[in-house]
């Protein structure tokens, strides 16, 4: 049989030289002291195959790379395990794709998990590539050894490997043995390796789905029965699992049109839910949408959920609670009954939003306004309206902020007056937040307020607290009130920023200015004002200001006032109205340019050439 | 406050530079007879490369650090052993390679050079990031000397790092204790006290019995590794205490020394306060000896243990005094260095 | 003549370092580490002997006096090691020589002498409410003693004198430091391998040397930490230290124990172990400073003589361990830990063999 290596004797060798060359290389580099240089070395590793031929790869390159495989570090085998996923091809095709796997393989019973997994990935990519038979000859034997190892590593890629070959096994007997050994996975003494089979189960079960014409009731019997190992054992970690894995097997059966087991899986699906181990019950709580979502279409089915939904709402666990606050809407609009809606989920949603534990509070805040979606608008008012105003006072400042974050829709069902009122001092409060990071958060969703609320909503009521912010005493704080100032200038536009906060700005308490870091602060301010006003206003009120301050006695100020002259003139200069400020700036910004390049100090200086650089550059053009 | 020579030179390359060339600092003058092979200049871009570099917790290399060094070298022999500094100063404490809690002091007290920073002392050991906190704090001062201030503490010295911590980590992110060297020769540059406005005496630990004036102290030959006894090193190691007078400190070295004490140097040199750090605080601050003396510890959170707040201390041009308190910042995700195994398994 | 401390200056560091003394010490741990070579915590040797068993008690009997000293409610929450220590500390102070003479009537008095104050400082320290890696060689020093006077066989006791009497002292320590806030004394911060204990780590690396699937680096591993806590030493180890350092994962507060686990094999890091408390432990001076010598652990010829004090440990405040020029290495000392001045003050004029300071 032709070899790949004899088709390409004229390349091979022309290049020989070449073909050492490399190989030595690689080597030299994957033996270096230094874990990166062998972690690119192996990053390489596709290139030296090419350069090889397939050939000298199966003869040479892959016995040393099952060498390397024994003995290096996890770095170097994440990026060996998951190169050799793409192999086929550099090995001389599918028929040759079996000589890949012993390296896989050990990588497969490392203990590290990254690697592990990218060797179980890369081997399922392999695995796609093999003929049926060579699949039977040399797969299943690898998953059979994996499976029949004594340490739980081995194992747990094991259960990765299935997928790949269980439907490609026609044969209904030797698929009944595969599944019987997935099945004794099942029963490992190790919780990690029976974790593997639930985390894996939910994928087989999806590919009955796809080939169902192939599937048999043994297949079934085989994933029920593991099914109900996983939500009958002993360790949380594994029966939780189960949760998912129902999930995908209601799927199968919906995708069949098959009711038949339906009754029997909402029975499963209500006992995890009222499972004893809490972490059961908390997946099924984080689930519970999708969960739900594969009973639709069983209005009967949907009821029985409603007793278990509001068992969770009130579990003993805050976890619990605190996952299924945030599924309430999704599962209301599925439920789709309005009395149900109003008698027992806006209740429970009054609960839980003065939940003791803050979390299940900050949780349900994130989603609750979406409940607005299966309400009328007087539905809405009468029963969400109070208990938002709540959570807007509620002491925790995240539930407050959650709350405030989410705020379209009721804008859109309610109308944001009727909360307009309590979002003040919801507002006010989270801005004198002892917490610095509650102070930022607050700032952050300033201009999406605005937009919503409107310019008069503002002035009236949040420009002081804008105007404030300025004078935090965390730097941070002060740095977001600048940039928020202007962005709602952005928002409302020049002439609203000359009107109602310059003026302001200007007229600043002059007790407050005799700390620079405030003076500070109104430079930066003014400056970064300076590109979203216009040039009027600038040339009127801004710049006055700013040559004063020139002068100031602190260097810092000095400084920093050469470094905005740049900026303004660049706004001067994109004038619409086209004015020629040139006569200003040349008696104006010039001479105090000039007079702090000769400053005493030396940063002033340094700052002020640059800055006089850049301003000659700018009125240049 | 009086232009260095430093400045002068500077000023005068200033003045006489044509449009677009970078304004250059000439390591020049003051450098020892050694430096001829450190003789190029050190570009003003340069140090900004570096320190936008240090800000994300990158180690410079070592040639990098020899240069930085040497730069600082000729920067701080200059300095006085009671170094002048003018308000508004913003005053911290101890570091001990806390990197990311020192990029969060900056998030509080805003950047420099926008905002004067006073440091007292112990950048490094105990922490994982000493090499870089000492790094950016000294790129810091090379790039803005008339903006920051740093103060020598008892931690930067060759003997305390070897056991600590620093000497262990310039091994293990450099391969050779090059890097330790380095640093260690340029702590014994460091001033050991300032002074702010005449009015606030800062230092690393405490007072000495034989220092009671501020002259005394200017008298004094600092470049030299801490000594074990004798005023500079209680300077960099005495606590305030309780008790009246001094006593004998059980650190082992340097004194502790009573409210009767404190109040006489304040008297005798005329200042408010003395400022000082070297000794953990819940709050981040704390005043003794009837608000004669205030220690500041900017290391929260210390060792993942103490559950610490730090603090640093905003002195504004009027002399009013704040203190912002701050907590540790979020370690983000999983630390990006690489294992090395230690010797004894190799 | 009572223990006393002795080391003193770096030249006498050298003698004990060349001394048949330390040899003895370490060779001792070594055995002990190779006694549980590839045991679990639960494989000890059967059947126990009496004076494994009788010692086992002498520790029940400690632990309980623990329950006598409660914590006290605070109102402010310091972090400041709880003062009830103390009272733990005076007494086992008071009882421990009737505890051994009891529970091991053979020993003599000058024997019984010689031993207590071993027991009495395995605890931690009095005044500074701290407790570090001297400390925990308190211990071992104590069942040395009672090795050199054939109370303990090594050749019978030494696996059980670590799976079954070290394990104990070890649970009595993390009790003693979680109620009372202990201090870590001389940590190193990041730098150092655990801010309390080092002989578990060494013990621990020696359980697993020959596990045929676990490696060092399955530190990192959560479930195999929860598997084997309770079975390995080391594993142990790294739950509770995960359980205080809350506030980041293991690679940001113990850097040192993340690059131990990048070593391939548990023998290399138990040969590793050994060589580095022989370093970092039994040869540096601010630890050894406070080491006791006494008639079965000789002090070598030429080293500094003893002072004038005649050297009772008694934790008042007078004890030496606050005198002047002598070397600490507390931690505490570090963190503002106010300390009463022993001494009135004057100004230290005589030029003694000053010892370097450690913070």
């Amino acid at each position: 049989m032709e070899t790949a290596a004899t088709t390409t004797n004229g390349a091979d060798t022309a290049s020989a030289s070449n073909d050492i060359y490399p190989l030595a290389l690689l080597m030299d580099e994957l033996k270096h002291d230094d874990v990166s240089t062998r972690v690119d070395a192996m990053k390489k590793l596709d290139k030296i195959a090419l350069a090889l031929g397939p050939q000298r790869t199966r003869d040479e390159l892959i016995p040393f790379l099952v060498e390397v495989a024994q003995d290096d570090e996890d770095e170097v085998f994440a990026v060996l395990a998951e190169e050799l996923g793409q192999f086929v091809p550099f090995v001389g095709g599918a028929e040759f794709a079996p000589i890949l796997l012993p390296p896989l393989e050990i990588l497969a019973s490392t203990e590290e998990t990254l690697v592990r997994e990218k060797a179980v990935d890369s081997l399922n990519i392999i695995a796609k590539d093999l003929s049926d038979q060579l699949l039977l000859e040399n797969f299943i034997p690898l998953i059979e050894r994996l499976a029949n190892a004594d340490w739980f590593s081995s194992k747990v890629s094991a259960c990765g490997l299935f997928k790949s070959v269980i439907y490609r096994v026609q044969d209904d007997n030797l698929r009944k043995d595969l599944f019987q050994l997935y099945y004794h996975l099942d029963q490992d003494d190790t919780p990690m390796v029976r974790r593997a089979v639930g985390k894996n189960l939910p994928t087989l079960v999806d590919l009955l789905v796809e080939n169902a014409d192939l599937s048999t009731n043994q297949d079934w019997e085989f994933i029920s029965n593991i099914f109900q190992n996983i939500i009958n054992d002993n360790q949380d970690s594994v029966k939780f699992l189960g949760v998912d894995c129902l999930i995908s097997i209601a799927k199968f059966f919906n995708a069949k049109n098959d009711q038949t087991h339906s009754q029997e899986l909402l029975n499963s699906a209500i006992k995890l839910i009222n499972d004893e181990a809490w972490r059961v019950r908390y997946m099924a709580a984080d689930r519970f949408e999708e969960l739900t979502k594969q009973f639709s279409n069983n209005p009967n089915h949907l009821n029985e959920l409603i007793e278990p939904f509001l068992n969770l709402c009130d579990d003993n666990e805050g976890d619990v609670r605190k996952a299924i606050s945030k599924q309430i809407p999704g599962f209301a609009k599925l439920i789709n009954n309005q009395t149900i809606v109003l008698t027992k989920i806006l209740p429970i949603i009054q609960n839980l939003s003065m939940d003791e534990m803050e979390d299940v509070r900050s949780s349900l805040a994130l989603k609750v306004n979406d409940i607005a979606e299966v309400l009328t608008k007087d539905q809405a008012i009468e029963h969400l309206l109070p208990i938002l105003l709540n959570m807007l006072r509620d002491e925790c400042p995240e539930v407050r902020l959650n709350i405030i974050s989410n705020l379209k829709i009721i804008n859109d069902v309610i109308g944001i007056e009727l909360l307009s009122e309590s979002l003040l001092p919801a507002i006010t409060e989270l801005a004198k937040d002892g917490n610095w990071r509650v102070r930022l958060a607050i700032i952050e969703y300033i201009p999406i307020l605005a937009k919503q609320l409107g310019v008069e909503f503002f002035d009236h009521q949040l420009s002081e607290l804008c105007l404030s912010w300025l004078w935090d005493t965390v730097y941070s704080v002060r740095d977001a009130a600048v940039n928020n100032l202007s962005k709602l200038t952005e928002i409302f536009g020049s002439d609203w920023c000359r009107d109602e906060i310059i003026p302001k700005l200007l007229k600043m308490d002059p007790q407050l200015l005799k700390n620079f870091i405030y003076r500070f602060t109104l430079l930066s301010t003014l400056t970064a004002l300076c590109k979203v006003v216009s040039p009027k206003v600038i040339a009127s009120e801004i710049l006055p200001f700013i040559v004063n301050l020139s002068t100031d006695s602190v260097p810092n100020i000095r400084f920093n006032v050469a470094k905005s002259y740049p900026i303004i003139i660049e706004t001067l200069r994109e004038d619409e109205d086209k004015t020629d400020y040139t006569p200003l700036i040349t008696t104006t910004i010039d001479p105090s340019l000039q007079k702090l390049c000769e400053d005493d100090d030396v940063d002033v200086k340094y700052f002020a050439n640059e800055s006089l650089e850049k301003c000659k550059k700018l009125l240049a053009v | 406050m009086e232009m260095t020579d430093l400045e002068d030179i500077a000023m005068q390359d200033a003045i006489e530079e044509e449009e677009g060339t970078q304004f250059k600092i000439d390591k020049e003058n003051g450098g020892t007879a050694n430096s001829g092979i450190m003789k190029r200049d050190l570009n003003i871009n340069e140090l900004d490369e570096w320190i936008s570099y240090l800000m994300k917790c990158e180690t410079l290399s070592e040639n990098n650090v020899v240069q930085l060094c040497d730069l600082a070298k000729s920067i701080l022999q200059k300095e006085e052993n009671v170094r002048n500094v003018n308000v508004p100063v913003t005053i911290c404490g101890d570091i001990h390679g806390q990197f990311h809690d020192l990029l969060e002091l900056f998030k509080i007290g805003g950047p420099a050079p926008d905002t004067n920073y006073l440091f007292m002392g112990d950048y490094v050991d105990r922490g994982y990031y000493s090499v870089e906190s000492v790094s950016l704090l000294i790129a810091l001062k090379c790039r803005y000397p008339d903006r920051i201030t740093i103060l020598r503490g008892n931690h930067e010295s060759r003997q305390i790092t070897q056991v600590y911590g620093f000497y262990d980590e310039c091994l293990r992110k450099y391969g050779s204790a090059n890097v330790w060297k380095l640093f260690t020769d340029l702590f014994d540059y460091l001033p050991i006290t300032a002074l702010v406005d005449n009015k606030i005496f800062c230092l690393h630990g405490g007072l000495s019995p034989m220092i009671e004036t501020i002259d005394q102290i200017r008298d004094l030959n600092r470049l030299q590794e801490v000594p074990h006894e004798g005023p500079m090193c209680d300077l960099l190691w005495s606590d305030p205490d309780d008790r009246g007078g001094w006593g004998i400190s059980p650190r082992g070295a340097g004194f502790t020394f009573g409210q009767d004490i404190s109040e006489q140097f304040n008297h005798t040199n005329d200042l408010e306060l003395v400022a000082r750090a070297h000794q953990l605080v819940m709050e981040g601050y704390a005043w003794s000896h009837g608000e004669n003396v205030v220690t500041i510890f900017s290391a929260p959170n210390y060792c993942y243990r103490c559950g610490n707040q730090a603090a640093i201390m905003e002195v504004d041009e009027n002399h009013n005094r704040q203190f912002l308190q701050y907590d540790p910042s979020i370690r983000p995700g999983e630390p990006s260095v690489t294992r090395k195994t230690p010797d004894y398994f190799l | 003549m009572l223990p006393e401390k002795r080391l003193l200056t770096e030249d006498d560091m050298k003698l004990w370092e060349a001394s048949s003394t330390k040899k003895e010490l370490l060779d001792f741990i070594s055995t002990l580490a190779e006694a549980v070579k590839g045991c679990e915590n639960s494989q000890i040797s059967e059947p126990i002997s009496p004076a494994i068993n009788t010692l086992e008690q002498i520790l029940v009997s400690i632990d309980k006096i623990i329950d006598k000293h409660p914590v006290l409610e605070d109102k402010e929450i310091s972090r400041f090691g709880k003062k009830e220590f103390r009272g733990f500390y005076d007494e086992i102070n008071e009882v421990s020589e009737k505890l051994i003479h009891e529970n091991f009537p053979s020993l003599t008095h000058e024997q019984l002498e010689q031993l207590t104050i071993y027991l009495d400082e395995s605890w931690g320290n009095k005044q500074r409410i701290d407790y570090g890696s001297g400390h925990e060689l308190n211990f071992m020093c104590f069942l040395f003693g009672l090795y050199k006077y054939d109370v303990l066989k090594l050749d019978i006791d030494a696996r059980n004198m670590v799976l079954i009497i070290f394990i104990k002292y070890l649970d009595i320590m993390r009790s003693l430091e979680t109620k009372y806030w202990l201090e870590p004394a001389g940590s190193h911060g990041v730098w150092g391998l655990d801010d309390y204990h080092f002989l578990p780590f060494l013990f621990g690396a020696y359980q697993l040397a020959t596990h045929k699937h676990l490696k060092p680096l399955s530190i990192h591993n959560e479930e195999l930490v929860e598997m084997f806590a309770k079975k390995y030493l080391y594993f142990g180890c790294i739950a509770f230290i995960n359980s205080v350092k809350t506030t980041a994962s293991l690679r940001w507060h113990s850097p040192m124990l993340d690059d131990i686990s990048g070593v391939k094999r548990w023998s290399k890091v138990a040969e590793g172990m050994v060589k580095m408390y022989n370093a970092e432990v039994l040869s540096k001076l601010p630890i050894m400073q406070h080491f006791y010598f006494s008639e079965f652990l000789k002090c070598p010829e030429g080293v500094s003589p003893p002072g004038e004090k005649g050297h009772i440990h008694d934790g008042k405040e007078d004890d030496e361990c606050l005198a002047e020029g002598h070397t600490h290495s507390t931690w505490g000392d570090c963190c503002g830990i106010k300390l009463p001045s022993a001494i009135a003050a004057t100004e230290i004029n005589k030029k003694k063999h000053r010892p370097l300071p450690f913070d």
